[in-house]
Formats: C-alpha cells, sequence, structure tokens
C-alpha cells in the first residue's frame, strides 16, 4: 500500500546567537498510511510542533521532503489542515462561519456550505452554538469547533498540535473520545502531536518517540490494542510502561545537556 | 405566570439601568449649569453671560437659521476632510503595516508628521489655497489623517500569526488574506484610530474656522467675539461639544455592532 504521508530526511535548524546552528530536527523519516492515527511523543523542546509546522507548510526553510499521495508539498494547503493547541478559530466568524471558511474560500453557494458545515457542527454536537461567537465557547467547545472546521475542509491528513493539552482531565477524556469517533467515523488519516502518553495509546495505532534535541525518530510502537481501550488493562499498562521510560531517558539528555 | 413576571421585571430592570446609566451622566451637566448660574449672578454679562441669555441666543440663532448654517456647514467641511483622510490613511496604514521596507521608509516621516499640529498648517494653508472649503478640508484632512494612519499599522502589524496559519491551512490563498484575516483582525484598532482621529479632525475643524473661515461653527465664535456678544461665543461652544458627543456616540454604537465578536464590548 502506497503511504499517505512520507517524510523524508526531514532536518530543521534555527540560527542561534553563537556560531553553531541549532538543530531542531534531524533527520526525520517516517510514514503514515491511510486512515491510520499516528501519535508523536517526546520530551518538551523536541522539535514536535515544528515538525507538524513543516509537514503543514507553516515553515519554509528546511532540508528533506514531505510527501503527500507521492506528490512532494511544500506550500500550505487544506489538504494537510492543522487544529492548533490553542484551538485557534477566527474571533470574528461565528463558530459556523469559521467552519464553512474552507467552503467559503472555494467559493461554494452560501447554501450548501452552510447545510454542510451543519451537518459536522452537530457531528460534534455543537449545533446549537452555530451562530455563537468563539468567545463565548468554553475550551471543549472551541476544541470542537476547531475539529468540526478541519474535517470541513476535508484534509487528506488532519494535523493535531498538543489539541488537548489546555484541557481539564475530565474534558480532555471526552475530547479524546470524541476525536477517535470522528476520526474512525469520517476515516480521515491524522498524526498528532501530545505530552501525554497515555493519550498517545489511548488514541494511536504507532507512536512515534521523538529524541530530545536534536530530534530523531528514536522508536516506533506499534499499538495493536483493539477500541475502545482500556486504560487500566494490563497491555495498556505495559505499553506505557515501554514507552514512559523512553521518554525518561531522553529527558534525562536533556537534563545532562542544559547542565 | 410566574415566569412572565421574572421575565418582565428583567427587561424593567434592563431599562431601568439605561435610564440610571443615563441619569448619572446628566449629574455633572446639572452641577455645572447651577455653577455657572451662581457665578453669572456675580459678574458683568460680557464676562459671564447668565444661562437663561445664552438660551435666548440660541433661540435667536435656531429661529433665523443662522445655528443651523454654520452647522451645516461644518458638518459638510468634516465630512469631506474627514473621509478622505481616512480613504488616504486606512490602505497606506495597511501598506505600511505588511510590507516592512515601507514600514523603515515610512515610519520616521509618519512619526515626525504626528508631531506637527494642523494648526500650525493653517498659515501656509491659506497661503496656497486661500480662506474658504478647500483650506478647511485640508486641514482637517491632517488633524484626521495620523491617529487613523498609526493605528491602522499597528493593528496590522499585531495580527496574530495564528490567525493567519489557520486561514492559511484552511485553503487560503496569500490573496485571501488581505480580506479574510489582515483586515478583520485589524479592525479594532482601525476603529479606535478612527475616532480619534475623528475628534482630532473636529478640533482642526474648529480651529480652521476660527482662523481661515467665513463659515462653521468656529467662525461664529470669532464673529460673536468681534461683537463682544459672549452668549453667542458660549453658544458656539456648546454646540461643539454637543456635536461632537452625538458623532461619537453613533460612531460607537456602529462600532459595536461591528466588533460583536469582542468580550468586552459584548459584556460591557
Amino acid at each position: 500500500m502506497k503511504p499517505k504521508l512520507e517524510l523524508r530526511d526531514i532536518t530543521k535548524m534555527f540560527a542561534s546567537d553563537n556560531e553553531r546552528p541549532l538543530i531542531a530536527l534531524n533527520d526525520i523519516n517516517l510514514s503514515i498510511n491511510e486512515s491510520d492515527v499516528v501519535v508523536i511523543i517526546g520530551p518538551s523542546g523536541c522539535g514536535k510542533t515544528t515538525l507538524l509546522k513543516i509537514i503543514a507548510g507553516l515553515e519554509n526553510s528546511y532540508k528533506g521532503e514531505v510527501i503527500l499521495e507521492g506528490k512532494s508539498v511544500k506550500a500550505p494547503g487544506p489538504d494537510r489542515c492543522m487544529v492548533s493547541q490553542m484551538a485557534t478559530l477566527l474571533p470574528w466568524r461565528t463558530v459556523i462561519q469559521n467552519v464553512e471558511f474552507s467552503k467559503e474560500l472555494l467559493g461554494i453557494p452560501k447554501a450548501d456550505r452552510k447545510k454542510e458545515s451543519l451537518e459536522y457542527l452537530k457531528l460534534v454536537g455543537l449545533e446549537q452554538f452555530a451562530f455563537s461567537y468563539p468567545f463565548e465557547l468554553s475550551g471543549g467547545m472551541r476544541q470542537r469547533a476547531a475539529l468540526a472546521a478541519a474535517l470541513m475542509s476535508d484534509p487528506e491528513i488532519i494535523l493535531l498540535d498538543e489539541p488537548f493539552g489546555a484541557l481539564d482531565a475530565q474534558t480532555r477524556k471526552d475530547m479524546q473520545e470524541e476525536l477517535l469517533r470522528l476520526l474512525q467515523r469520517t476515516k480521515k488519516t491524522a498524526l498528532l502531536v501530545t505530552h501525554s502518553i497515555e493519550e498517545a495509546i489511548w488514541l494511536s495505532d504507532r507512536i512515534v518517540i521523538i529524541t530530545a534535541r536534536p530530534g530523531r525518530v528514536k522508536e516506533v510502537v506499534q499499538v495493536n490494542l483493539p477500541h475502545p481501550r482500556n486504560r487500566t488493562s494490563s497491555e495498556f499498562i505495559e505499553i506505557r510502561k515501554v514507552i514512559s521510560e523512553m521518554i525518561e531517558e531522553e529527558v534525562k539528555l536533556t537534563k545532562r545537556n542544559h547542565v | 405566570m410566574e415566569h412572565v413576571t421574572i421575565g418582565l421585571s428583567a427587561i424593567i430592570t434592563k431599562d431601568n439601568k439605561l435610564i440610571k446609566k443615563f441619569l448619572y451622566g446628566l449629574i455633572p451637566f446639572i452641577l455645572l449649569l447651577v455653577g455657572w448660574w451662581a457665578i453669572s449672578l456675580r459678574l458683568e454679562s460680557y464676562l459671564l453671560p447668565s444661562p437663561d441669555t445664552v438660551i435666548d441666543a440660541f433661540s435667536k440663532a435656531i429661529c433665523t437659521g443662522e445655528l443651523l448654517r454654520h452647522t451645516v456647514s461644518s458638518m459638510v467641511k468634516i465630512a469631506g476632510g474627514y473621509l478622505l483622510a481616512l480613504l488616504f490613511a486606512i490602505p497606506l496604514g495597511i501598506m505600511i503595516g505588511l510590507w516592512q521596507r515601507a514600514h523603515d521608509m515610512l515610519n520616521p516621516l509618519v512619526q515626525m508628521a504626528r508631531f506637527v499640529p494642523s494648526i500650525a498648517l493653517i498659515p501656509i494653508i491659506v497661503l496656497w489655497f486661500g480662506i474658504g472649503y478647500q483650506a478647511a478640508t485640508v486641514i482637517i484632512f491632517w488633524g484626521a489623517f495620523s491617529p487613523v494612519l498609526i493605528s491602522t499599522i499597528s493593528g496590522v502589524e499585531g495580527v496574530e500569526i495564528e490567525y493567519v496559519d489557520f486561514a492559511l491551512t484552511h485553503g487560503a490563498q496569500r490573496r485571501h488574506l488581505l480580506t479574510k484575516v489582515i483586515i478583520p483582525a485589524a479592525l479594532p484598532d482601525i476603529f479606535v484610530g478612527m475616532r480619534l482621529g475623528l475628534s482630532y479632525a473636529w478640533r482642526a475643524m474648529i480651529a480652521a474656522e476660527m482662523l481661515a473661515s467665513k463659515f462653521g461653527l468656529g467662525y461664529l465664535i470669532m464673529d460673536a467675539r468681534w461683537l463682544m456678544q459672549t452668549e453667542r461665543v458660549i453658544m458656539g461652544i456648546i454646540t461643539i461639544g454637543f456635536i461632537g458627543l452625538l458623532l461619537d456616540f453613533s460612531f460607537r454604537s456602529a462600532e459595536e455592532s461591528m466588533l460583536k465578536w469582542r468580550k468586552g464590548m459584548v459584556l460591557k
């Protein structure tokens, strides 16, 4: 099977004050299959968000290639829609105007896009808030709206940058369930960055562990548990143990480098 | 039945709040009026005429149409000069805000121009354009231009990159960004500049009319001064303040309905 998304030798350097440039990402290779949910996890500062931005086309000075459906992509586009950490929505647009934004850009008639966006809003349970402004929504609701907007742009792959980082524990769990349900239903391919090991295991088919800076792929862990997963099952806990050991190793390395 | 009463009382309370707000705002005016009246009793009329003399002057000026004529003249001037300023300052501000090289090139000039009040330009403007509408328009233009320009620049430069990223990853092309992201995101700042610009333009206009015009509220004050009609001077001052208040109020209403999406404005 041809992979949906391929990353080839992605290297990203930042200019720094002393002469040696800072290597943020080093030779990242990764391929993601259709309808896969892949989670990237790693110590903070390892360049996870940068990697997601590179895929989204929001970073332009990097080495390597991002290949979507066999074609090299550089510029940003709706085929790689991104949901940001803060569930960014355009604050001057109502929820429904945000959701239909991608279709508005395509010039789709108002009635058609309204109908479709209402369907997506229903899917995420926000139909009563269609005409509210983003500031009127709670954190979880904003995430739902941002997800609906992303799904509406019908991406080949949906990129999520720590989407639930700012939510409280309960809302976070609800949103994880919601996301999984949406992804299974729409059969979308997804790449998600997170800090939470539990979230990673609960959601993903594969977990990519990135090393401390410079970020490289340390390990790819296949998660072959059936959904819905039980967070307290022995297999779940076993995987969690393996991954947290790997991450702790990296965190220690980061600390040593900093001292 | 009970919830109907509750609903009704909610409406009444809401109205009450507005009335209360209005009444509170009225208090200083009443105090001012009483103070004015008390002081005017002890002073010669040419120094400070009593409120009723000024009211007489008002009714006379309204009946003869003099007040309306000067007010209309002022309004026409401000509309022309102010709209012209918006027409130039907003696009220029967007350009400077988006384009670093234009910023580097024009910013020192803009910052300098900001400190040159319109009134300082009056002599040279009159020299070039004579006394009349043209001169007034240029002076009003200058008064409104800088605040609108500077607010537009800072509004555009302050657009959060995350909004641009949102648009780009949802399919926006470069050409969409200006209308779909930059302008709506900068609009609150542009509005601040427009309001500030309006009050500057209004002041500049009055100054221009006092020094370089034969019509308008500023001219009315100067005319009354030459004739030692202090009550008409005060009439002019009150009219200027009152119309300014009306302009600002209508501006705020427009702003509020256009910027509903902003947290602070909706909750206020």
